[in-house]
């Protein structure tokens, strides 16, 4: 026989009684009060959960509730009579410092490999099943949408175009995959010197980096580059991981007010341009396999990253923030070839 | 009648919270998601049960269940609304004309989930408006807002806080709102002013240097992240302003029967509370937000009281009908503000 001190509340007004409960062995439960007299068996009550050492609530059949600080006599009674480990499980697990560190050790596992595998794999595996049409359809409103806002017709010579569509078309040639690939010339103010690759085969030049390129070799390499990000489908895979990532941290980090959403947007962002880093990295790489396939030197690629480079000259190289790798170290892997 | 002031009480504890937060985050993980309903009804749980009114604590009742369905069916809308984009962004925006109507539905089953599943003395809140109203305060009003370039905007903040507050009843009493919209809009001009100034301050700096050290133009690339960085703590003391007196006007303003709650957050201590904890989850790679989160609770409810001028125990309950969690998730995930 236990007795535990404790309140009743009938669910239908607010008045709170001091009562005490007194569990008998065989399963009889007592109620007594200032005029409370209540028989119950443990069967019918329903105990809530312990939580930390939060009050407990023991809520009877009919609507009403008694409420007790004493959780030791309470999980006493759990042990004696109650089959749910379920829930007599969760509160020694949050109890306990050993499982406290091995949870640290398995969520810090499991996201470094979420972040690391996990996530990479599950967007590869996804974007190979998107069929190809869809995937030109989204090249083609993506052009759409870019001639309306930030393109204009490019001033490049029609000598000078056709020369390059025809270096391209040499360059495409070499893809073992199925894409119908396509050269965009346009002229863009705010872009400056800058190639794009759009899902689907569609990759943009501007005229600004057709003058500032000193030969053709170079712009060669700009374009391998940017034919490796659609071969390997990084604008679509970059999209796929970044939602992911995005609504990952919501979910672990959401708890938090609206104000400390730099927390949650820091390691976003983080996680995110470190994908980006990735991508750069792995069209690099292609691009150096290209030039040496077609006996180039690689230097023409080193040079003109150091020309897209120069006129930055920024002061900050923040790696961990930028969606691309640091200038110095691509020039140093491309020489490293 | 005698008078007495009861305040609220927050007992929670940071190394209990951190090892029930863990426990919770590892098991989210470990099961793909699926247990993070059942996290959330815990932590949840913890807070209301730690929060103690005259030495008796609330009560969070949601069943994980239902709340899981509602994250299910939230992530499915998501779905179905990004990869409508990719088919063609027609499709995106007649889905987002259909999205119209239904917000307000979702922002009324949210609220009535969740007061419906909080409790105090074994009896439950209960959230029960008409839809049309919601449709006036939740459509009509921002685009009202959107036509006066932001004039109207502290008459919204006052319709949705009455909204909220005068459809949300405890058992059978009804919460009564008596803030003005004037009230409002003094705060908002106040905020303004202060706002304007700090920007002022801002930019003329900003053009101080664009003219001094004009003769090497690529250092002052330099200039504007570190000025970015500034605005930072510059707008986390106007939304810090903003939340504090707002919350205060609003709290301040709310009765239940004759009973009246009254609020005193303070600016500084709440933008100090926002700051730090912003800096300790980002140096400590996300460990203190159990430390965050307790602190800022146990902050909010220590301003928190309520005047009672006669027995507390003539409350009767209301008999109450269920809904679902869905709302109540949808409301989480695109994290619409309508916080009590």
């Amino acid at each position: 026989m236990i007795k535990i001190d404790g309140h009743y509340y009938d669910g239908k007004s607010s008045i709170q009684t001091a009562v005490v409960i007194t569990f008998e062995l065989s399963g009889e439960v007592l109620i007594d009060g200032k005029a409370i007299d209540i028989k119950t068996t443990f069967e019918q009550l329903k105990i809530a959960a312990r939580l930390g050492n939060t009050r407990r609530s023991l809520f009877l059949a009919n609507g009403a509730k008694l409420e007790t600080d004493d959780n030791q006599a309470v999980d006493k009674v759990c042990a004696y009579f109650d089959s749910n480990i379920f829930h007599s499980l969760l509160h020694s697990l949050e109890k306990k410092w050993s499982i406290v560190f091995i949870a640290l050790f398995i969520t810090v596992t499991f996201v470094w490999a979420g972040i690391e595998y996990g996530v990479p794999f599950a967007s590869k595996w996804v974007v190979k099943g998107i069929p190809y049409q869809l995937e030109q359809d989204m090249g083609e409103q993506g052009l759409e949408t870019l001639d309306k806002w930030l393109f204009s017709k490019s001033l490049i010579s029609k000598n000078k175009q056709a020369q390059l569509q025809k270096d391209f078309q040499a360059l495409v040639a070499t893809s073992k995959k199925k894409y119908q690939y396509r050269l965009v010339l346009r002229n863009s103010k705010q872009m400056g010197a800058n190639a794009l690759a759009l899902p689907g085969g569609i990759i943009i030049v501007t005229d600004a980096l057709l003058k500032l390129a000193e030969n053709d070799q170079q712009l060669l390499a700009v374009l391998a580059h940017e034919m490796a990000h659609i071969e390997y489908q990084h604008g679509l895979r970059a999209m796929l991981q970044d939602s992911i990532t995005a609504l990952f941290m919501a979910g672990v980090l959401g708890d938090i007010t609206s104000i400390t959403s730099l927390s949650v947007a820091l390691p976003t962002m983080l996680v995110e341009s470190r994908y980006s880093r990735e991508f750069e990295l792995e069209a690099d790489l292609y691009a150096i396999r290209y030039l040496q396939q077609q006996h180039i030197a690689v230097d023409h690629y080193a040079q003109i990253l150091n020309l897209l480079e120069k006129p930055k000259n920024s002061a900050f190289k923040f790696d961990y923030l930028s969606s691309h790798p640091a200038m110095d170290k691509r020039i140093k892997i491309i020489q490293g070839q | 009648m005698e008078q007495n002031t009861q305040s609220f009480e927050f007992h929670g504890k940071t190394i209990e919270f951190f090892k029930i937060w863990i426990v919770n985050l590892m098991l989210s993980i470990v099961t793909l998601g699926i247990y993070s309903a059942w996290a959330k009804v815990r932590t949840r749980q913890y807070f209301y049960s730690n929060t103690l009114l005259m030495n008796t604590p609330f009560d969070y009742l949601a069943d994980p269940i239902k709340i899981l369905k509602g994250r299910l069916f939230a992530l499915a809308l998501i779905l179905i609304y990004s990869f409508s984009a990719v088919i063609s962004p027609m499709l995106q925006g007649v889905i987002m004309l259909l999205f119209v109507p239904l917000f307000p539905w979702i922002i009324i089953k949210a609220l009535k989930f969740n007061l419906y599943n909080s409790a105090y003395r074994n009896i439950r809140f209960h959230f029960n408006a008409e839809y049309l109203k919601a449709l006036w305060v939740f459509i009509a009003l921002p685009l009202f807002v959107a036509l006066s370039v932001g004039l109207a905007y502290p008459y919204f903040v006052r319709e949705r806080k009455k909204f909220v507050l005068e459809n949300s009843a405890y058992g059978s009493s009804k919460f009564d709102f008596s803030a003005t919209t004037g009230q409002f809009y003094s705060i908002y001009m106040k905020t303004s002013a202060v706002a304007l100034s700090i920007l002022l301050f801002i930019g003329a700096i900003y053009y101080v240097l664009q003219f001094s050290i004009s003769i090497d133009k690529d250092s002052m690339s330099l200039f504007s992240p570190l000025l970015l960085l500034l605005l930072y703590p510059l707008l986390m003391i106007i939304y810090g302003y903003l939340y504090t007196t707002i919350s205060n006007l609003a709290i301040n303003h709310t009765q239940l029967h004759h009973y009246q709650f009254e609020s005193n957050l303070e600016t500084v201590k709440m933008c100090w509370l926002y700051f730090s904890n912003t800096l300790a989850i980002i140096f400590s790679l996300g460990l203190l937000i159990p430390w965050a989160m307790i602190r800022i609770a146990k902050y909010r409810i220590s301003c928190l009281a309520v005047v009672i001028d006669d027995d507390p125990n003539s409350f009767i309950a209301a008999e109450a009908e269920r809904t679902d969690a869905i709302g109540e998730e949808i409301g989480d995930i695109l994290d619409i503000d309508v916080g009590l």
